[in-house]
C-alpha cells in the first residue's frame, strides 16, 4: 500500500511522464480512500495549468532603451561584417 | 545577401525584441542574460537567414533559435554535477506535512474555483513571487522540463542530475513548495 508521500511524488511524475500501470492502479486505490491526496492532486493539476498558460507575454516588460541600443549596435557590426 | 533581407532584419529588434526578451526573462530570470540571449538570437538569425525556408513565420523561426540559446545557457551554467541538498528536497516542508509513516499531518484547504484566478493580475504576481522563492536549480529544472518541455533525459544531462529518479523527486518537491506557497499567499487570503 502506498503512503501519501509516495502518492504525492507519483502524482507529480505522472504529470510529466508516464507511470507504469501497476503504479497507476496503486495510486488509484489510494486515492479512493484518501481525500487529502485527491485534493492535493487537483491542486497540482491546477498549478500545471497555470504554468502552461504562462508565456510571460501578458506583461509590459520590455527591453530597456539602453539594451536596445546595445543590441542594435552589435547587430549593425554583424551587418557590416557580412557585407 | 540582398539588401531587402538586411533591411528586414534591421526591424527584427523592433518587431520581436520585446517578445523574445519576455520569453527569455521568464526562463532565465536575469535581465542581463535575457538581453544577451535576444542579441545572440537576432545575430544568429541574421547569419543563418539563408536556412530560413519560409515555412514558418520569422517570429516562430526566431523563437526556435532563442529556445536553443536558452538550453545552451543552462547547459553552460550547470557544468558541475549537482547533489540535491535538504533545501532542494524541501525536507522541512515534508516534515511539516507528513508524519513518519508518510501520511498527511495537515488537512489541505479546498481551493474554490481556482480557474477564476488564471487571468487575475494579482494572482499572477503572487504566482511569480512563489516561483522566485524556489531554490534556483529547482526552478531551472521546472522551467526546462515543465515549461520548456525538454525531455527528462536531456534535463538530467543539462542540469547534471544523476538519475531520472532524482529528477522526479526534485520536480515533485518543487511543485510541493509552489503549492504550499500559493496556498498560504493566495488561497487562504482570498
Amino acid at each position: 500500500m502506498l503512503n501519501c508521500k509516495q502518492v504525492v511524488d507519483l502524482a507529480s511524475k505522472s504529470l510529466d511522464d508516464s507511470v507504469s500501470w501497476q503504479q497507476h492502479w496503486r495510486m488509484k486505490l489510494h486515492l479512493m480512500m484518501c481525500s487529502n491526496c485527491r485534493r492535493y492532486i487537483k491542486q497540482l493539476k491546477f498549478l500545471q495549468k497555470v504554468v502552461l498558460t504562462m508565456d510571460g507575454q501578458n506583461s509590459k516588460i520590455a527591453l530597456s532603451a539602453q539594451a536596445k541600443e546595445r543590441i542594435r549596435n552589435a547587430f549593425a557590426a554583424t551587418h557590416i561584417a557580412k557585407k | 545577401m540582398p539588401d531587402s533581407i538586411r533591411e528586414q532584419a534591421g526591424n527584427w529588434l523592433n518587431d520581436y525584441g520585446d517578445m523574445l526578451y519576455r520569453y527569455a526573462l521568464l526562463r532565465v530570470r536575469s535581465e542581463a542574460t535575457a538581453e544577451d540571449l535576444v542579441q545572440e538570437t537576432l545575430i544568429a538569425g541574421f547569419q543563418s537567414f539563408e536556412n530560413f525556408n519560409g515555412k514558418s513565420s520569422v517570429k516562430t523561426w526566431l523563437m526556435g533559435i532563442l529556445k536553443h540559446k536558452i538550453i545552451d545557457f543552462f547547459r553552460k551554467n550547470c557544468r558541475e554535477k549537482l547533489s540535491l541538498n535538504d533545501s532542494d528536497l524541501s525536507e522541512d516542508l515534508i516534515a511539516y506535512q507528513f508524519d513518519e509513516q508518510g501520511h498527511w499531518k495537515v488537512e489541505l484547504v479546498d481551493w474554490k474555483t481556482p480557474d477564476q484566478n488564471l487571468c487575475d493580475k494579482q494572482f499572477q504576481r503572487i504566482f511569480h513571487q512563489c516561483l522566485s522563492r524556489l531554490p534556483k536549480r529547482m526552478l531551472d529544472l521546472f522551467m526546462l522540463r515543465t515549461i520548456e518541455g525538454v525531455s527528462s533525459e536531456d534535463c538530467c544531462e543539462i542540469l547534471g542530475f544523476g538519475s531520472n529518479n532524482q529528477l522526479w523527486v526534485a520536480l515533485s518537491r518543487t511543485r510541493m513548495k509552489l503549492r504550499s506557497c500559493l496556498d498560504s499567499q493566495w488561497f487562504r487570503e482570498n
